[in-house]
């Protein structure tokens, strides 16, 4: 038998097939999954979510806290040179 | 039960009216999940997914298609997601560690294959697993539930030339791959 007439053969071979049969207590399965409650989200999606939740927080918090020191460091570098007595150059 | 009287009766909540839409499209959706997804528990998990889903979105069914039409769909829709979801997962890091590969998958012997067929019938399984999705269900649609071209064409809501291309498609396709299996069986 030739390559070709192989491949026709396997072709065939789902011709004159039958339907499974469906499962047994298929209705009973399925009633069973309807009457049970809808499963609440995952106690780690509640735990993951508070987690970053918490990071985004504290992250904000820490760029706050930065542009806050950035726009006092002009006006407190100045105080801080003229309690010690120290001249701050000109030019850089 | 008419069609239109269990969707009404569907609609009202009816247990009985929902065994026996089971009862009577249970084969016709386990069958087709069985084709695709090749493996009896998974698609036997789908079948019950499906019904699920028939059951909580009943309201929602227009009536435009008829109700096999809208079950089949569902049927077909999942499986698919189902497929790729495999191959994804086939893919990722885990499944990579797992030494999973959707092509590795187990040969599968459908129960409604005649017996002297039986043999065949897994290479040409095993064959169906490459084709692409829309071809697949053509096929699939066609050879194991014996669907019409203007049946597949209302499932897959497309044309019945569309379906007839796909159809041909998926032959040329699974001749290719089988003479190239068949090829390496001689070398």
């Amino acid at each position: 038998m030739n390559r070709s007439q192989r491949t026709d053969e396997i072709m065939r071979s789902l011709e004159g097939m039958g339907r499974a049969d469906a499962p047994p207590y298929l209705w009973s399965k399925v009633r069973n999954r309807l009457q049970a409650p809808v499963p609440a989200p995952a106690r780690w999606a509640w735990q993951l979510a508070i987690a970053l939740t918490v990071f985004i927080l504290a992250n904000l918090f820490t760029l706050r806290q930065l542009r806050q020191a950035e726009s006092r460091a002009g006006g407190g570098t100045q105080a801080v040179a003229s309690e010690y007595s120290i001249s701050l150059p000109q030019t850089y | 039960m008419h069609e239109n009287e269990l969707i009404r009766a569907l609609r009202e909540g009816s247990e009985s009216a929902f065994a026996e839409l089971v009862r009577a499209y249970g084969g016709r959706v386990y069958n087709t999940a069985l084709s695709f997804l090749q493996n009896a528990e998974d698609a036997e998990e789908l079948a019950q997914d499906v019904f699920v889903a028939v059951h909580r979105g009943i309201h929602a069914f227009r009536g435009e298609a008829g109700l096999s039409t809208w079950l089949y769909r569902i049927t077909v829709s999942r499986s698919l997601d189902r497929l790729r979801h495999r191959k994804r997962r086939a893919r990722s890091f885990f499944g990579l560690l797992g030494g999973s590969k959707e092509e590795e998958a187990p040969d599968f012997d459908h129960p409604g294959v005649l017996a002297e067929q039986k043999e065949n019938a897994v290479l040409l399984f095993r064959a169906v697993r490459t084709l692409p999705a829309q071809q697949q269900a053509a096929f699939l649609l066609r050879k194991t539930e014996g669907l019409s071209q203007g049946e597949i064409a209302e499932i897959l809501e497309t044309t019945v030339s569309a379906v007839e291309s796909l159809l041909q498609r998926a032959q040329a396709n699974l001749r290719k791959t089988l003479e190239h299996h068949y090829k390496n069986l001689n070398a």
